[in-house]
């Protein structure tokens, strides 16, 4: 093999093998380096994946491989998947700065992975290869959970994995479904009039068809947050590591949303599914009490502008869905940012708190540990305006696309339903938590000055460190640096899209109608934002599944155990009488307790049976 | 310095509010793609009233949805 043509593999390497080779080396390397090494990798990343030629075609497939009978494209590039892995590795970049003071190796790890298997997912060509990648994020995320090392990220952790290792298993189903039926592992999007009402008419006259599309539509709508699904997403997002929470924001949901694109364009059931994921994201946003559980309520209501444009799936209504999916990463991720250095200040995650030692009385508006900074303030409204679509910010380039298209889609109660949520958004997050974290605290600064100087100057004397690493600085700086670039400059954006644009934000509507819905919403958020704030935790629809599936829960696995119990009871009473009947005395096996203990069903163990169960009910179908 | 954090983005929404609402005046007084075209300044109205539902469905479903943590009364 000559120079050349080991130049030319190279060029060719995918990115998601740079990120996971690179990420072992990791643990290897002294602290500050593995940031600046995740950086380097990012940039490799997105050094390769734009080498290669421009293509329009609909598939470019790049590395090819067989197995079997099959073909395997793990690294395909077209405009769609090159956008969303372009923004994948923009957010590791800037991501991997805002860590750069990190000090837990595993977590850099498990990041780099996660970026690795979410550009897999999205520059992945066949069903094996998007399965072994969705399956890498899956795990690597809920290492990050894991990593902030508290009693509820630990079972915040194991419930987010049961989520998606069920996501995972009905993909799988779906998959072999669909290979049995079609013979090709190739990704295809299912454009032959594929409608809820014909899935649903079709699962008695050929299920094998029609499950393949259904088990795959709920494996990705579980990951896609897909309300009653969801309850993951705001679940996990509070509780992970607060740089973990910025990759997952940008990562797992968006992988989820491309292959929705990718698979089901014009599915009607996701217009519905959007409207609802839009309202119900945007009435929780408003309940909630905690920050980040907040921001991970508004992912929910934007990922359901992504899910109603896919359910239009016209060219318009895909390019808004793509454009607002890397839009939402850049806004979000710099939210996400700006929440972990809010905690930083205020000294914890809640907007309101009790505070029960001041004045003798219980009130809820606990001041800050330390004064937010204006600076901070800054940096945050550019995210808050951006998803709120204000003129000149990256949210509003891609937002009135969507609505757009629902609009010439005469889809006109879906129009002003997204327009609803996205005035809820402003609410939310460009009104509630700015004013509670910065406003509020200051228009009561007259009550709590002196607490303030005294908590500030026993802060200082303790020699904590008052001030947020610079690096974490220079990456909320980026985040809105380029929030602000693509919305002075949306061309840049709509070049990578799929689709050619027909559609320009800087035109007379939507401007209009952006400063008028955010003027209307922010007067009556002045007139009844008492009714926005209560300290408490909100209860989400988890807790359905969780009481109703209790009847499920003993059916099903005490059914199991109990089985499995008299199996192996009988199993070791013969094996014992063997013993005796050898020996000629009672055999040495475990106590009574100690059986007892070794029969309690484990969270390991559950897992094994749901993964299991699938694969096997799978491959017995696909036989 | 008080007065500022209240006037400054009560300008700025009384300016948003009037800038679109002569856009859609100057610019935009011929055009009826939809109904509610047909309203002047229709979102500046859906706006606060939209707005206003969605906080009342959210008070609603407080007392529901909202558990209280130990303070006082909520």
């Amino acid at each position: 093999m000559d120079l050349q043509a080991i130049a030319l593999s190279m060029v060719n390497l995918p990115p998601s093998i740079i990120l996971a080779g690179g990420a072992l080396l990791i643990p290897l390397l002294p602290r500050y380096y593995r940031a600046a090494w995740m950086m380097l990798l990012s940039i490799l990343g997105l050094a390769f994946l734009w080498s290669l030629p421009v293509v329009q075609a609909s598939e470019y497939c790049v590395v090819s491989a067989s197995y079997g009978n099959y073909s395997l494209m793990p690294y395909v590039s077209d405009p769609l998947g090159r956008l969303f892995a372009t923004i994948f590795l923009l957010v590791l970049l800037t991501g991997s700065l805002y860590a750069w003071s990190l000090d837990d190796p595993g977590e850099s790890l498990g990041t780099m992975l996660y970026g690795a298997g979410a550009v897999g997912v999205v520059l992945a060509g066949d069903y094996l290869s998007l399965f072994v990648f969705w399956e890498l994020m899956a795990i690597a995320s809920t290492w990050l959970i894991w990593s902030r090392r508290s009693v509820d990220s630990s079972a915040v952790g194991v419930r987010y994995l049961i989520y998606h290792l069920l996501g995972g298993g009905f993909l799988l189903m779906g998959i072999l479904f669909q290979v049995h039926s079609t013979g090709s592992i190739q990704l295809q999007p299912f454009t032959d009039g594929l409608s809820w009402a014909t899935l649903l008419q079709d699962i008695a006259a050929s299920p094998t068809t029609t499950l393949g599309p259904l088990f795959l539509l709920l494996g990705v709508g579980i990951n896609a947050a897909v309300v009653p699904f969801h309850a993951w997403l705001p679940d996990a997002y509070a509780k992970a590591s607060w740089t973990g929470s910025v990759f997952m924001s940008a990562l797992t949901t968006k992988s989820a949303i491309y292959v929705m694109i990718r698979l089901f364009p014009g599915l009607d059931i996701l217009l519905v599914a959007g409207l609802v994921m839009a309202i119900f994201g945007t009435i929780y946003g408003l309940l909630s009490n905690n920050v980040r559980q907040i921001l991970s309520y508004s992912i929910i209501a934007q990922l359901g502008y992504m899910m109603a444009a896919i359910g239009v799936g016209s060219e318009m209504a895909l390019n808004g869905a793509a454009a607002h999916a890397f839009s939402h990463i850049l806004y979000k991720s710099l939210l996400f940012m700006c929440a972990g250095a809010m905690a930083f200040y205020a000294g914890r995650a809640t907007l309101m708190e009790w505070d029960h030692s001041d004045d003798g009385q219980n009130h809820p508006w606990k001041q800050p540990d330390k004064p937010l900074p204006w600076a901070l303030f800054v940096v945050y409204m550019v995210g808050a305006l951006s998803i709120s679509g204000v003129p000149l910010l990256s949210g509003f380039i891609s937002k009135p696309m969507i609505i757009e298209s629902l609009g010439k889609a005469h889809h006109e109660a879906g129009m002003l339903v997204l327009i609803a949520a996205s005035i809820g958004t402003f609410l939310h997050t460009g009104l509630k938590i700015p004013y509670a974290m910065w406003i509020k605290p200051r228009l009561d600064a007259a009550v709590h000055d002196s607490q303030q100087k005294e908590k500030a100057s026993n802060g200082s004397s303790n020699g904590q460190d008052t001030r947020l690493p610079m690096s974490q600085w220079i990456a909320m700086g980026v985040g809105a640096g380029l929030c602000l670039l693509f919305g002075v400059m949306p061309e840049l954006l709509y070049g990578w899209l799929p689709y050619p644009v027909k559609f320009s934000p800087f035109e007379a509507y939507p401007i209009s109608e952006s400063l008028m819905t955010l003027s209307g919403g922010f007067f009556a958020f002045v007139l009844l934002r008492k009714w926005m704030y209560q300290p408490g935790s909100v209860l989400d629809l988890d807790l359905l599944y969780r009481h109703g599936g209790q009847p499920l829960r003993r059916l099903v696995v005490d059914t199991s155990w109990a089985l499995f119990g008299a199996v192996d009871g009988l199993v070791r009473q013969v094996a014992s009488s063997m013993t005796q009947w050898f020996r000629g005395a009672e055999g040495t096996g475990p106590s009574k307790a100690q059986r007892f203990r070794l029969a309690q069903p484990s969270i390991e163990s559950a897992i094994g049976w749901i993964v299991g169960t699938m694969v096997i009910v799978g491959i017995i179908l696909l036989l | 310095m008080k007065k500022w954090l209240v006037i400054v983005p009560v300008a700025l929404a009384v300016a948003a509010g009037i800038t679109g609402v002569l856009i859609e005046w100057v610019y935009l007084s011929d055009y009826a793609s939809h109904w509610w075209n047909e309203i002047p300044a229709f979102y500046l109205l859906y706006g606060l009233g939209s707005a206003a539902i969605t906080l009342l469905i959210a008070k609603g479903l407080q007392r529901l949805l909202v558990q209280s943590e130990k303070g006082g009364e909520s």
